[in-house]
């Protein structure tokens, strides 16, 4: 191997450290058997995992967090391919405004969609329910799901919607048989990203929680500026644990959906 | 979905009088897009249990009338008749069976599921499925491979399976859209001896689709030509050939020799007049009623080749020509001339039949054909 290439590789390593040590230094932290967050911890320890179960505030926190993360992605996978279907299917007077418009969660800062959300909310009392944290996560997710079911659908080959059609198929029949089958990757991928989405959601969530609803993150942020113990670690190591399962599974579907 | 007639299917093939194929019908079908006529004024008539082949080359319209005869374009303007009755009814409730270009198999489907899908979507009994699946796969030679995806399928294995499902459900027409195109050439060749004896024993109307010439001489009762939205000719294979109606038949199937030229009538005798040559033609060709240009065909086997001593007949023409190529194809020669007159020529020779010696390349030779054996045409 040449120094160049081990510079290169070198590089790219350093680059991987610094982009995930900051997450894996809190792996060991939320082991520690030490009350504060410190690194390395004193000890090993259970008990702030044992804690989030035990904590009424924490696992209470967690159930809402699974159930809005739950409902977002239904609601987002299926808003988000309807959308995908008129977006890649259909010819209309601003088509790509429509498409900018449904994708511009994910470049609109947060902050912005979350001040905004929280005005709307206030104003129709909804602020604080879950109704109001499930359609703003739903908004934050549709891009996901837009893109990937865009993505699935654009492959489909519209003669084999032509030939379902020729061999008796109505239009509803031709899309549960034939499309659907075809797309579902797709629409999987986009809802497992859209369940991450919304299970990683702050920033809106705190604009929209109150103290009887918070989702997971929002109690970490609301712990972590009070009183600081590991058992935020604890959390957040579940947290990330869970979301690189799903992004695992997620970038799985669409790589068997693109062979 | 359909609540349509009881499914048909092969099955009951058994118990029930054979599939009634229909007739189709069209009335000055036509489809425009804008300035451009895909398809003009197209009248044509096909019979029940008739095979007739759409012949043209691409764009010439011809895709586009099956289209409109599946359902999936609207004609600009004409009907569509099948058994009689105009046909306006959308794709998913013609009954009408079609195999696609590119097999438009579903490939999340086992290739049994795929036969098994238009019996599904009329609502068979499993069993009744089973049965008809077991016998299509059957009928195309692919017992075995039922439970195969597509992707798992050789291209022909794959067309085989489209055949059977568009079979499988008895409809009342076959619309077949080059469905041979991407395979080669032995497999082709096999395909279509046996779509040939599938439609024959069914007893089906099937309407194909094809810019192969040997294809469609193969395989049709009846040839429909198109060029340009328009339909140039229909008739047997042997008429097509024998007795295009058009330049542009005769010169689209098979290989010609074409003169062009004006009719001149020379005390009872009439020729084929141009500054290079002057050629008798039949007399039973009919003068042009706008008294246009003609053009003389030749078909290359009609033509004899000879050394440039050789004694004619009366009744024969004569070019002089150059022997440019002669290609040895191991049952014929194919010759290429270059007649005194500027025309390329070429003429097919059986190897073993023709007497005498072969023409070499460069010698001078008398390009010679019985006035008979001239097809004249109009030009345009």
């Amino acid at each position: 191997m040449s120094i160049y290439r081990l510079a290169l590789s070198a590089f790219g390593v350093l680059m991987v450290v610094f982009l995930v040590a900051p997450t894996l230094v809190l792996v060991p932290v939320s082991f520690s058997s030490g009350r504060a967050l410190q690194f390395p911890p004193p000890g090993f320890s259970l008990r702030w995992y044992e804690t989030i179960v035990t904590s009424p505030t924490w696992s209470f926190s967690t159930v809402v967090s699974f159930q809005i993360a739950v409902l977002t992605a239904i609601l987002a996978s299926i808003l988000g391919t309807l959308a995908a279907f008129g977006l890649v299917r259909g010819r209309f007077p601003g088509q790509s405004v429509a498409n900018a418009v449904l994708l511009s969660p994910m470049i609109v800062p947060v902050v912005i969609i979350a001040i905004g959300m929280f005005a709307v909310f206030a104003s129709w009392r909804l602020a604080g329910s879950p109704l109001a944290l499930i359609i703003a996560h739903t908004v934050l997710a549709l891009p996901y799901v837009v893109v990937n079911v865009g993505a699935s659908l654009r492959t489909v080959d519209r003669t084999l919607e032509a030939a379902s059609m020729n061999l008796g198929a109505g239009p509803l029949t031709t899309f549960r048989y034939v499309t659907l089958p075809l797309i579902l990757p797709g629409v999987l991928a986009g809802a497992l990203f859209a369940f991450i989405v919304s299970w990683d959601e702050v920033v809106v969530s705190i604009f929209l929680s109150s103290p009887f609803l918070q989702t997971l993150p929002v109690v970490m942020w609301n712990q972590i500026s009070e009183a600081v113990d590991p058992t935020v670690a604890a959390v957040a190591t579940l947290l990330t644990f869970a979301t690189t399962i799903l992004f695992a599974l997620a970038t799985f579907v669409q790589r068997r959906s693109e062979r | 979905m359909t609540a349509g007639p009881r499914p048909r299917t092969i099955a009951n093939k058994t118990d029930d009088p054979p599939a009634d194929p229909a007739s189709l019908t069209l009335q000055k079908v036509s489809k425009h897009y804008g300035a451009l006529r895909a398809v003009d004024e197209v009248d044509l008539e096909v019979r029940e249990g008739e095979f007739v082949t759409f012949l043209g080359p691409s764009g010439s319209g011809k895709t586009t009338t099956l289209q409109i005869v599946a359902g999936f374009t609207k004609p600009t303007s004409g009907k569509v008749l099948i058994d009689g009755k105009p046909v306006t009814a959308p794709p998913h409730k013609r009954d009408i069976g079609m195999v696609f270009q590119n097999y438009a198999l579903f490939p999340h489907m086992t290739a049994a599921d795929n036969i098994g899908y238009p019996l599904k979507i009329r609502k068979a009994s499993k069993k009744e499925r089973r049965g008809s699946i077991a016998e299509a796969l059957d009928m195309v030679g692919l017992a075995e491979h039922g439970d195969r995806y597509p992707s798992q399928l050789s291209g022909g294995q794959q067309q085989r399976v489209a055949l059977a499902r568009a079979l499988v459900f008895r409809p009342r027409i076959v619309l077949l859209d080059e469905p041979l195109g991407a395979l080669d050439k032995k497999l082709r060749e096999h395909l279509q001896l046996e779509i040939k004896r599938i439609q024959h024993e069914l007893g089906i109307t099937m309407v194909y689709v094809t810019h192969e010439q040997e294809e469609a001489l193969v395989m049709s009762d009846r040839i429909v030509v198109f060029n340009e939205g328009r339909v140039q000719q229909v008739g047997t294979t042997e008429q097509i050939y024998e007795r295009p109606a058009s330049l542009f038949v005769a010169d689209f199937i098979g290989e010609s020799n074409i003169f062009q030229g004006s009719l001149e009538d020379h005390g009872g005798t009439r020729y084929l007049v141009s500054r290079a040559f002057r050629f008798k033609i039949p007399t039973n060709v009919s003068s042009p009623a706008d008294d246009g240009p003609l053009a003389l065909v030749v078909r290359p086997e009609r033509l004899r080749i000879l050394r440039p001593d050789a004694h004619t007949q009366v009744e024969e023409n004569t070019v002089e020509a150059v022997v440019e190529d002669v290609i040895y194809l191991g049952n014929e020669r194919r010759y290429t001339l270059v007649a005194a007159s500027g025309h390329n020529l070429i003429g097919r020779h059986q190897v073993g039949v023709s007497s005498g010696d072969s023409p070499l390349v460069g010698t001078k030779v008398l390009a010679v054909w019985h006035v008979e054996d001239s097809i004249v045409v109009p030009i345009g």
